[in-house]
């Protein structure tokens, strides 16, 4: 009877090690994201913890875009399923923070994305109304990467009349407003992003700033 | 009255001898430790993270409860006739059955007591209202709110298998019924909400709407109005919304109660 048990245990240890740990393939990637709808009904009662997987995929993504050789047309599909993976989350749960600090600090920078940064934004804004950051980075994302001054005045406005505004914000929606200082305004702002996000998501913010600092004033809103 | 307390003290008794409630009970104790690891995969919120899988975990333990234990109860005391051995004067068939769900209340009342108090240890272990990457800080009482939450909306569900298993042939068919009313009461609030949506609206028949929000009117809601996101975030409830909430779970459960009382009473055993 031993013999039985300790030679199943042996082989079963062999067959598990034998295996490998990761697998080659990210199971986020291969699929994308199901719709959020599809998501919300899957999920029940459950919104929160499904929301919060949805998080742990942008980071799977994020790593994947990193680190894995990819070519332009993955890596613009990767780009697209992250976003999609931070609009559901939005969807599931639109008081979770992460999802808005993700979208700030990743899909901000990124060429063709901004415009779903601010949509992201804009909906979580609706529900966080307590809150001036949201509308305000949605506003300084209009203003530096989708070049849209409207677009830009209407949510900083919407920023500074939200309670506990700090006189930083203020200050920061007078400069981006006044053309000639929107450079310095901008560069201060990406600084202070840097302050709050973690190092592992320094990247996209660093890159935006030494093309800021390496372009001329005038043309730094086209890149 | 007394015999009413009698088969209560026994179900009770026999519930907390099950090994599966051992089982439950040693899953609130592992609920906060995959809390802890879960959260710590993520940024800033991570409080709110770690109430979501407490909440979840709850949720699982409460209905797993009502699958494994109060419907294998329940199911072997009908279809196996064991229901004739109490069932003798002086204790009539409306106090077997009221002590019967008061037991099984009981049960699920230790358990969710087990996970309060797991959950709030493990909440005031991590509390760091000044931490950093904005790592939120919870009300010191949500373990109590979630558990506490958790335990009122089974009271509906537990009514409602307590229907089903005095009116289903056979302990198979219970736990079908009973599956399927608790995925069901999952499912639909959500497909409902969905179909407030302007755009979905426009494209689907009235009827099928219509029909859609009437299942969603005869089922319990356990996503209770979004009070478990609120609850994870933090966020002071608004007394209505929780007073409106308790009232019609309480009265779903009353109707359900009532129901199965008066099938049973009916039943041919």
């Amino acid at each position: 009877m031993w013999g039985f048990i300790i030679s199943g245990c042996v082989l079963y240890a062999g067959a598990r090690l034998s295996q490998p740990i990761v697998p080659n393939y990210s199971y986020a990637m291969e699929s994308g994201p199901a719709p959020a709808n599809t998501q919300a009904i899957a999920a029940g009662p459950f919104k929160g913890l499904v929301s919060d997987y949805n998080i742990l995929s942008v980071f799977t993504m994020y790593d994947h875009i990193k680190k894995k050789p990819l070519s332009q047309a993955q890596r613009k599909l990767a780009w697209q399923q992250l976003s999609s993976y931070l609009h559901n989350a939005q969807h599931l749960d639109p008081w979770f923070n992460d999802t808005y600090r993700l979208t700030v600090g990743l899909l901000a920078f990124q060429k063709g994305l901004a415009l779903d940064a601010v949509q992201i934004l804009n909906m979580g804004s609706d529900y966080i109304d307590w809150d001036w950051k949201l509308p305000f980075y949605a506003g300084f994302i209009a203003y530096d990467r989708l070049n849209d001054q409207k677009m830009a005045y209407e949510f900083m406005q919407e920023a500074i009349s939200r309670p506990n505004v700090p006189p930083l914000a203020i200050g920061l929606t007078s400069h981006f407003l006044q053309k000639e200082k929107g450079h310095e305004a901008s560069m201060m702002f990406l600084e202070y992003l840097l302050q709050t996000m973690p190092k592992a998501y320094h990247d996209p913010i660093k890159q935006r700033i030494e093309r800021l600092k390496s372009q001329p004033d005038s043309n730094m809103r086209r890149q | 009255m007394s015999s009413i307390f009698e088969t209560m003290r026994f179900t009770a008794l026999e519930i907390i001898r099950m090994r599966v409630f051992h089982v439950l009970i040693a899953g609130a104790f592992l609920l906060p430790i995959m809390a802890l690891i879960f959260s710590n995969l993520f940024l800033f919120d991570i409080a709110k993270v770690q109430a979501d899988v407490l909440i979840s975990g709850a949720r699982i333990l409460a209905s797993v409860y009502i699958l494994f234990i109060a419907v294998t109860l329940l199911g072997k005391d009908i279809s196996q006739k064991i229901c004739h051995l109490f069932l003798a004067p002086p204790l009539s068939r409306f106090s077997y059955l009221t002590g019967r769900f008061l037991g099984l209340l009981f049960g699920l009342f230790l358990l969710m007591l087990v996970v309060m108090l797991t959950s709030e240890a493990s909440l005031l272990l991590m509390f760091n209202p000044d931490g950093e990457n904005g790592r939120n800080a919870l009300p010191w009482y949500t373990g109590l709110s979630l558990a506490g939450f958790t335990f009122y909306q089974h009271i509906s569900l537990l009514a409602a298998v307590l229907l089903i298993c005095t009116w289903a042939s056979g302990l198979a068919e219970m736990l079908v019924f009973s599956v399927a009313i608790l995925l069901i009461s999952w499912v639909v609030p959500p497909i409902i909400l969905a179909l407030q949506s302007p755009d979905i609206t426009s494209q689907f028949p009235t009827l099928i709407t219509t029909l859609i929000e009437t299942i969603g009117m005869i089922l319990p809601r356990l996503n209770g109005g979004n009070i478990g996101l609120a609850l994870a975030h933090g966020f002071p409830l608004s007394f209505s919304n929780i007073a409106w909430h308790l009232v019609e779970h309480a009265a779903y459960a009353f109707v359900m109660f009532g129901l199965a009382q008066l099938v049973f009473s009916r039943r041919d055993l």
